[in-house]
């Protein structure tokens, strides 16, 4: 199988590019990119606190502009997902915690004003809004409700969206004492939001320089390092960016058939991603990425996935807001065009990605495995 | 141990009634448990894969299909307004909590644990299998905040013991199980039958399968004097009857029927077809509860699920061709297994898919009705099927089931705790079977086994 032909075949250095360049790259941005994600999710923590110590419409404004950055920051480590790393659920990583979706608003607080239900109303059944416990209730049994991570504290901080031109307006009232339960609501808000920074922590430090990490383990095992590395663009860009989100959306034409429904940053949620991409491709920090180590074996190959890449980004960068207005429009509507293209240019990227990975003996699947 | 090539093949022959004998080419292609559509993966994703050859329509409507066999429904009303509606009461909140990684669900293990991939049917004592007049078809043990869940179902083991012929003693266990705090009344004096989610790839195949060919190894008066009678079941409660072939009692003709009864009763999921939430009257009458839609899944969605079910590929045996495996293949065929769990059938020319369209394959199951006797019986008549008949099920993925799912539950309802407990529940129609398996050698035993794990 693969590993063994590796093996022998990057023994001998080719070009100026090695492999172990590139992976050694990649754990770099990788530990980077983490660690970003978690100094923004503390940026909005803190702003968190501020609200809840101070309930203003302007302190509301300023966790919301908080979350949108560190979800930006979050959205360029998607691409190490995929790839059996300490982000994904079957290696006990966090994922689940931190990125489930749909977000279940009606388990957290249902619509109608008088409700004693939902974790934030009933306080008989939820006496305790304690980080162990909403764990524990997230995602109970088989996949159960999701109350945690970046959609939930979406929720709360937007409230639900019932406008077709804008994001969700919850009031900061919501918050406010005299407001039934807006203590509840404080006490919940930080406390998904605190679970978020724990969780990321947990992820960061895994990335970190390490002897016995994911890190560590990452290096030392360059075959599989090199398939993680390509499993992780390949998938998120064709089976999740262009097939689980935006198929969906295309197809169903459902408003808030979409990520980050309650903000309607959906769309950025595809720049960040693809962002992430790119860097891995690409490399950064004066490091080579992926495409230089494929030009060493198969030059029309790395040039094939370059101009994929190219074209993706122009696509995803055409994308337009809000989303779901976009996916609703008729099918001559330029929006709606841009977003078809934008499916099309994530699919080919993807199959360019498997491609390159061949063009190293490598063999990628076409869904995430387990 | 040796085995000489020649013995082999004799036992091999001696298999299934009317089947052809395997060819001496037998096992590279018999590990084709999905024919040419087969996949080649064992790891904890086997059972999440897209048939090969898809073409590039069929592979994004599978995607669509996956998000949403996937993803929870969510209570109504939500923003995500597509995604709501769940309930308001139900089993599950999404169809992979009971089929998680496509796989197979399992009893509840621990007081309390709901969602795993279990249901209970119910039904009056003496209604000959008719909905319980207060809590429907089957319990809900979930329901959204604000609603009382029917039940809370709890599974007794009793232990069942025996022994082999060679002495070995063996312990089984069957469910008694018990229904508290019922939130809608006395449940009275019921008949119940349990039942677990079996792993969903193949579907497609099953589905292609014409009714001839089912027909054609129907049995039903035992003509051929080999104790086996299986019969097709006839399903007739809408329109001209329709040959069953899906669920544990093989009550629903086609994957969109199986898709969309899953939706209504365990998720609460209304559909064009069945276009009110699944509540018994007096339920309806006391129940308020917000509905995500009417109906709350579109008929462009129920075909993406039926889709996906059809897609989802088999993955290739394991260990073909091995020694051990190999014996316990010839081991299975000769001890009669193959009568009920046929190791080949073919599809017609009429399956959506393109690919799988004249397809033959190896899923070990006639997908007909036999009489299981009294120890699987749950003396409840369901559809067309009696209390002591159970569709043989596909054998394929039962030794990928702990890969993927962590558990070795198996049965329709989860009793037996790995396989060979399965294979000792076997009477009926399938004594004489499960007789040739007690009186076998240790060493036989063992390679039954591995011929069932590697599949």
């Amino acid at each position: 199988m693969f590993p063994a032909t590796l093996c022998i075949a990057f023994a001998i250095q080719i070009g100026t590019v090695t492999p172990q360049q590139v992976v050694n790259g990649y754990v770099i941005e990788a530990a980077a990119a983490y660690e970003r994600s978690c100094a923004s999710a503390s940026t909005l923590l803190a702003t968190v606190r501020e609200l809840c110590r101070a309930p203003t419409p302007e302190h509301l404004e300023t966790a919301r502009a908080a979350w949108c950055r560190a979800r930006a920051d979050y959205g360029l480590t998607e691409v190490y997902r995929y790839g059996d790393g300490p982000i994904d659920a079957r290696r006990g990583g966090v994922e689940t915690f931190v990125n489930a979706w749909p977000a279940d608003e009606a388990y957290i607080e249902p619509e109608t004003a008088d409700a004693r239900t939902g974790i934030i109303a009933d306080r008989a059944r939820y006496p305790l809004l304690a980080r162990a416990v909403l764990r524990e209730h997230n995602q109970r049994g088989g996949e159960t409700n999701v109350c945690t991570g970046w959609h939930a504290i979406e929720f709360m901080l937007w409230g639900r969206d019932a406008s077709e031109t804008g994001p969700g307006s919850r009031p900061a009232s919501d918050f406010v004492d005299g407001t039934p339960n807006a203590d509840r609501r404080r006490e919940f808000l930080l406390e998904i939001t605190t679970l978020l920074c724990e969780d990321l922590a947990k992820v960061s430090d895994a990335w970190k320089p390490g002897t016995d990490n994911h890190r560590a383990r990452f290096v030392a095992n360059q075959p599989r390092a090199l398939r993680s590395m390509f499993i992780g663009p390949a998938l998120l860009a064709s089976y999740e960016m262009a097939g689980e989100r935006l198929t969906v959306a295309l197809e169903t034409r459902d408003q808030e058939e979409e990520t980050s429904c309650f903000s309607d940053t959906t769309d950025a949620d595809f720049k960040a991603d693809l962002g992430g991409i790119e860097r891995v491709l690409r490399g950064t920090n004066g490091q080579p990425g992926l495409i230089d180590l494929v030009r060493t074996r198969n030059a029309a190959q790395a040039d094939a996935l370059a101009d994929a890449l190219a074209n993706a980004v122009s696509a995803v960068q055409a994308m337009p807001h809000p989303f779901d207005a976009a996916v609703r429009a008729s099918d001559e509507t330029a929006q709606r065009k841009a977003m078809v293209a934008a499916q099309q240019a994530l699919e080919r990227l993807g199959a360019q990605v498997s491609a390159s990975a061949k063009a190293l003996d490598i063999e990628l699947p076409t869904e995430p495995r387990g | 141990m040796p085995l000489g090539l020649a013995a082999l093949l004799l036992a091999i022959g001696a298999g299934g009634v009317g089947d052809p004998p395997e060819s001496a080419s037998a096992p590279a292609a018999m590990a084709q448990l999905g024919g040419p559509v087969s996949v080649q993966e064992d790891g904890p994703g086997a059972f999440g894969l897209p048939l090969p050859r898809l073409s590039a329509d069929d592979r994004r409507a599978f995607s669509v299909g996956n998000a949403l066999f996937r993803d929870n429904w969510i209570i109504a009303p939500a923003s995500a307004a597509a995604r709501d509606g769940l309930g308001p009461l139900f089993n599950a909140n999404s169809c992979s909590a009971c089929h998680q990684d496509d796989g197979r669900g399992r009893p509840p293990l621990a007081k309390g644990e709901v969602g795993m991939g279990m249901v209970v049917f119910v039904s009056p004592h003496d209604a000959d299998g008719a909905p319980h007049p207060v809590y429907g078809k089957q319990f809900q043990d979930q329901a959204v905040p604000g609603v009382a869940s029917e039940v809370s179902i709890t599974l007794q083991p009793e232990v069942v013991r025996g022994t082999y012929a060679d002495g070995q003693p063996w312990e089984l266990v069957r469910w008694r199980p018990s229904f508290d705090a019922p939130a809608y009344g006395t449940v009275g004096d019921v008949r119940t039958s349990v039942r677990i989610g079996p792993q969903v790839i193949g579907g497609g195949l099953l589905e292609a399968v014409t009714d001839e060919t089912i027909l054609q190894r129907e049995d039903p008066d035992d003509r051929d004097g080999d104790g086996i009678s299986g019969r097709a079941s006839r399903v007739s409660s809408s329109g001209p009857s329709r040959i069953g072939r899906f669920g544990w009692k093989a009550s629903q003709p086609t994957l969109e029927d199986q898709v969309l009864a899953a939706l209504h009763e365990d998720i609460g999921i209304t559909s064009e077809r069945h276009p009110r939430e699944s509540l018994s009257d007096p339920q309806r009458a006391s129940i308020t509860a917000a509905s995500g839609g009417e109906p709350e899944i579109d008929q462009l969605r129920v075909s993406r699920l039926t889709h996906y079910c059809r897609t989802l590929a088999v993955p290739v045996q394991r260990d073909a061709g091995t020694p051990l495996v190999e014996r316990g293949r010839a081991l299975f065929a000769q001890a009669g297994c193959t009568a009920c769990h046929a190791h080949t059938l073919s599809t017609g020319l009429t399956s959506p898919v393109q690919a799988l369209r004249g397809v033959t394959f190896h899923p070990y199951t006639d997908l007909l009705l036999h009489d299981m006797g009294e120890g699987l019986a749950d003396d409840r008549r369901d559809g067309d099927a009696s209390g002591r008949e159970w569709r043989t099920p596909p054998l394929w993925g039962i030794g990928l089931v702990e890969t993927v799912n962590g558990h070795t539950r198996f049965l329709h309802d989860g009793r037996a705790r790995g396989l060979e407990e399965a294979v000792l529940w076997h009477a009926g129609e399938a004594q004489r079977a499960r007789d040739a398996f007690v009186n076998m050698s240790a060493q036989d035993r063992a390679a039954l086994l591995a011929f069932l794990r590697s599949l």
